[in-house]
């Protein structure tokens, strides 16, 4: 069977599994509360109400600018921090009680302390992103840079590399593709921290939007605002994924297909 | 013997009396190698053999600097090796730990090249060197694959392509072709002689396999059972090259070298 052929039935598997789920969820529906459960109709013409009044354009913009520039700033700090402490044994022993102490701290138990330190505005919310990329992107890539192989290390070593040289030319490439799985991991973690960080003393994105359409009981826009993050999240990780296979592919010839 | 040999390019290898035991072994824990004493000379080929875990790539080691001996000395030409150089290269076992991965085969052999110009403060090398090296080993036509879609014979011939490119003085392998299939062993075997024979270098090379050993070894130094090995005894096979491996002399020298070893495995199994 060619590749294009299997990779078509596979689509078609996914396509009809979609379907089936939403047939469902029409048959389920159609004897419940709207309140408890929108028909599929009613959530698309919720996402039409929100759509000709700007909002959920809007909403969609500023929840993605929160999440990247969380996401992008969280990896930056993330990544010479997590580079060192796989290389330094001391440097691993400085970061490693806070990284461990950290892993486990959630994002949303700091949710009330971010309002305090950077208010109300757009730095907590991105703030707290930050907070929940870092520590994954950080153990990913010390794992990554700690773990890449002696034998390329020495071998540069007999062909005349100094420390600078093993650094940036075997070390960093090496932990590319470690670098590559983590912020994806992160990306995820992003998007789950973000309906936190606006359930915070925020007036737009789709995290409020799902807050607020609670206050008013308008479950179908809870609806919208699941479909969005859910729909966001896919694109974004194949994106990223995308850029694996296209930019960094040379990097990543370790990382299978999934 | 070594009829076609120009002026050695080698580099003499000596090891006084020397001791290794790794750390964290305890301290009453027995040492890897004791009291070892070997001179090879400049432009020889030197293959040691010996059990599993005797100490081989100890001392291979030990010559490129990446460990020091606790007691005693390793010697280059004279001066005690202290650390990692161009002029001992190694060829490792493992056939995708050493390569870099995101680099073409072209560069990962011009990595050396690169970084013996930077270190001379220029940016630039001769890539006629590299074109060179990569005929050598018959790499031309994949020069621009990556190691990923090249089999593990034509990997260890970039390993050896990258090192002979910097000109060391001393090639070290570690059992290069061990995970290699029997017939691109038997190839590469034959095309290591010849690199070795058409440019004098000291190879100092580390094998299970006593065929690898007589084929390929001026001396083959055998290793006793570990701990604390040293050479139980030094052959030297005045058979000339290229080496016919079903010839009866080979054959001969190739039984007594077997014979040690299994005397010395055997030995070691008692001692359970």
């Amino acid at each position: 069977m060619g590749r294009l052929v299997a990779a078509r039935r596979t689509a078609l598997v996914s396509a009809a599994a979609v379907v089936a789920v939403l047939m469902g969820w029409r048959l389920w529906s159609t004897g419940y509360d709207p309140l408890l459960l929108p028909t599929p109709e009613k959530v698309v013409g919720a996402a039409g109400e929100l759509w000709s009044a700007n909002r959920l354009q809007d909403d969609i913009w500023i929840s993605l600018q929160r999440v990247y520039r969380g996401w992008i700033v969280g990896s930056v700090i993330a990544v010479p921090i997590g580079l060192l402490a796989g290389v330094s044994r001391y440097a691993r022993a400085a970061v490693d009680p806070f990284i461990h102490f950290f892993r486990f701290v959630p994002a949303i138990a700091l949710t009330s302390l971010f309002i305090l330190w950077f208010g109300i505005g757009e730095a907590s919310k991105v703030n707290l992103i930050v907070y929940a990329v870092t520590f994954v992107v950080l153990v990913s890539t010390a794992a990554g840079a700690s773990s890449v192989n002696p034998d390329k290390i020495l071998g540069a070593r007999t062909l005349g590399a100094n420390g600078f040289d093993l650094f940036f030319r075997i070390i960093l490439p090496g932990t590319f593709s470690s670098i590559f799985t983590g912020m994806r991991l992160a990306l995820a973690n992003a998007f789950l921290v973000i309906v936190a960080a606006e359930a915070i003393a925020a007036q737009e994105g789709i995290g409020f939007l799902i807050w607020n359409a609670r206050t008013f009981f308008r479950t179908d826009f809870v609806f919208v605002g699941i479909f969005c993050f859910g729909v966001l999240g896919f694109v974004s990780d194949r994106l990223w994924k995308l850029m694996g296979r296209t930019l960094l592919a040379r990097y990543l010839t370790d990382l299978g297909d999934y | 013997m070594a009829e076609a040999h120009r002026e050695p390019a080698g580099g003499s290898v000596s090891f006084s009396d020397v001791t290794f035991g790794y750390a964290g072994g305890g301290k009453d824990s027995p040492p890897v190698i004791s009291n070892l004493t070997l001179e090879i000379a400049a432009g020889e080929f030197f293959v040691i053999v010996g059990p599993s875990g005797c100490g081989k790539s100890t001392l291979l080691r030990m010559v490129a600097g990446f460990i020091a001996p606790n007691t005693g000395s390793v010697a280059v030409d004279g001066r005690p090796v202290k650390g990692p150089g161009p002029d001992r290269a190694m060829v490792f076992q493992s056939v995708d730990g050493p390569l870099l991965e995101w680099l073409t085969v072209r560069r990962n052999v011009a990595f050396g090249l690169k970084m013996q110009a930077r270190r001379r403060g220029r940016g630039s090398f001769d890539s006629s060197d590299v074109d060179h090296w990569l005929a050598a080993v018959g790499l031309t036509a994949a020069a621009d694959k990556y190691p990923h879609e090249l089999s593990g014979g034509m990997k260890q011939r970039v390993q050896i392509a990258r090192i002979l490119a910097v000109k060391p003085d001393i090639v070290l392998m570690d059992e290069p072709f061990a995970a290699l299939d029997a017939q691109t062993r038997r190839l590469l075997q034959q095309q290591v002689s010849e690199l070795w024979r058409a440019e004098g270098r000291t190879f100092v090379y580390v094998t299970h396999d006593i065929r690898e050993a007589t084929l390929l070894g001026q001396r083959v130094g055998v290793m006793t059972a570990g701990p604390g090995s040293d050479f139980r005894e030094v052959h030297r096979l005045d058979l000339p090259y290229p080496r016919d491996d079903f010839s009866p002399e080979f054959g001969r020298a190739a039984r007594v070298i077997e014979e040690q070893i299994v005397e010395e495995v055997t030995a070691a199994w008692d001692d359970w």
